[in-house]
């Protein structure tokens, strides 16, 4: 059996990222893919700026070590920006 | 009983270190690195000048780099250590400003140069996220209400006043500023 980590306890450590991604009008959608995995998928608003946006890896990083501070371990973070295939 | 001691240890950027904070400012010289950002440089100006008329420092540069979207270039860098003994950064107010903002004040806190980043009440919070990741997490962020863009001339200066006491206290690290320094009620 696998342990999981509640969805509830990502959202709430991915909270202070997604509020900065707000800040400019990026939704932060997160997908429990595995048991150290997620893939992030940032959503653009009707006032986002493309300019704007975190770069790609800081948002990740940023991710990880909050992820890592929920449960230690080797966290996977697929990040997916506007413009990527399959990223609305 | 057995103590069963996990191997994983923690992965990151070491912890650096604030450059030293100077007890005095009387004589010092203040830059500004402007990102270009609406207003950044005006704002960032006014506290400049500000924090020199009431401690006997001198505004010594305002300088910008290319775009708040990278690093300050490495002859701005350069310009900065040469001609100044404290900095103030910025304007953190958008979420690759904010990073690159915040690169940049590591950086000169490396260098030994005490650098205060200038965020809006929006973006404290990542620009203290970024500064850890780079290290740093105890980054001197200073922060004002915002918006920058769009804000008057009168707005932006309400906001600078407000702003100082803070600007002085970090640059001579008796504050952590985590607070969001309100402009005065002009009634």
């Amino acid at each position: 059996m696998t342990a999981t980590t509640p969805d509830d306890a990502l959202a709430t450590a991915l909270a202070p990222l997604a509020a900065g991604l707000a800040a400019d009008d990026y939704r932060l959608d997160i997908a429990h893919t595995g048991e150290f995995a997620v893939t992030l998928t940032v959503v653009a608003g009707p006032g986002a700026c493309a300019d704007c946006l975190v770069p790609r890896d800081i948002t990740r990083r940023m991710a990880e070590q909050r992820l890592a501070e929920v449960r230690r371990g080797a966290w996977t973070v697929d990040v997916r920006y506007p413009g990527d295939p399959t990223t609305p | 009983m057995i103590e069963i001691l996990s191997p994983e240890g923690r992965v990151g950027t070491a912890a650096k270190q604030l450059a030293p904070s100077p007890e005095l400012l009387a004589g010092k010289r203040i830059a500004v690195l402007d990102n270009l950002k609406p207003h950044a440089g005006y704002i960032q100006g006014a506290i400049a000048r500000l924090v020199a008329e009431r401690t006997g420092a001198a505004v010594s540069l305002e300088i910008a780099k290319v775009s708040a979207a990278l690093p300050a270039e490495p002859e701005v860098m350069e310009r900065l250590r040469a001609e100044a003994d404290l900095v103030i950064t910025g304007s953190a107010d958008c979420g690759s400003c904010t990073s690159w903002s915040a690169y940049d004040t590591v950086e000169l806190e490396q260098l030994g140069i005490p650098t205060v980043l200038l965020a809006t009440a929006g973006f404290t919070e990542l620009a203290r996220q970024v500064s850890g990741l780079y290290g740093l997490p105890d980054a001197r962020v200073l922060t004002v209400p915002g918006p920058l863009g769009g804000s008057s001339d009168a707005a932006l200066d309400a906001m600078a006043d407000a702003a100082v006491e803070t600007a002085l206290a970090l640059f001579t690290g008796t504050a952590d500023a985590n607070s969001v320094t309100a402009p005065k009620d002009p009634s």
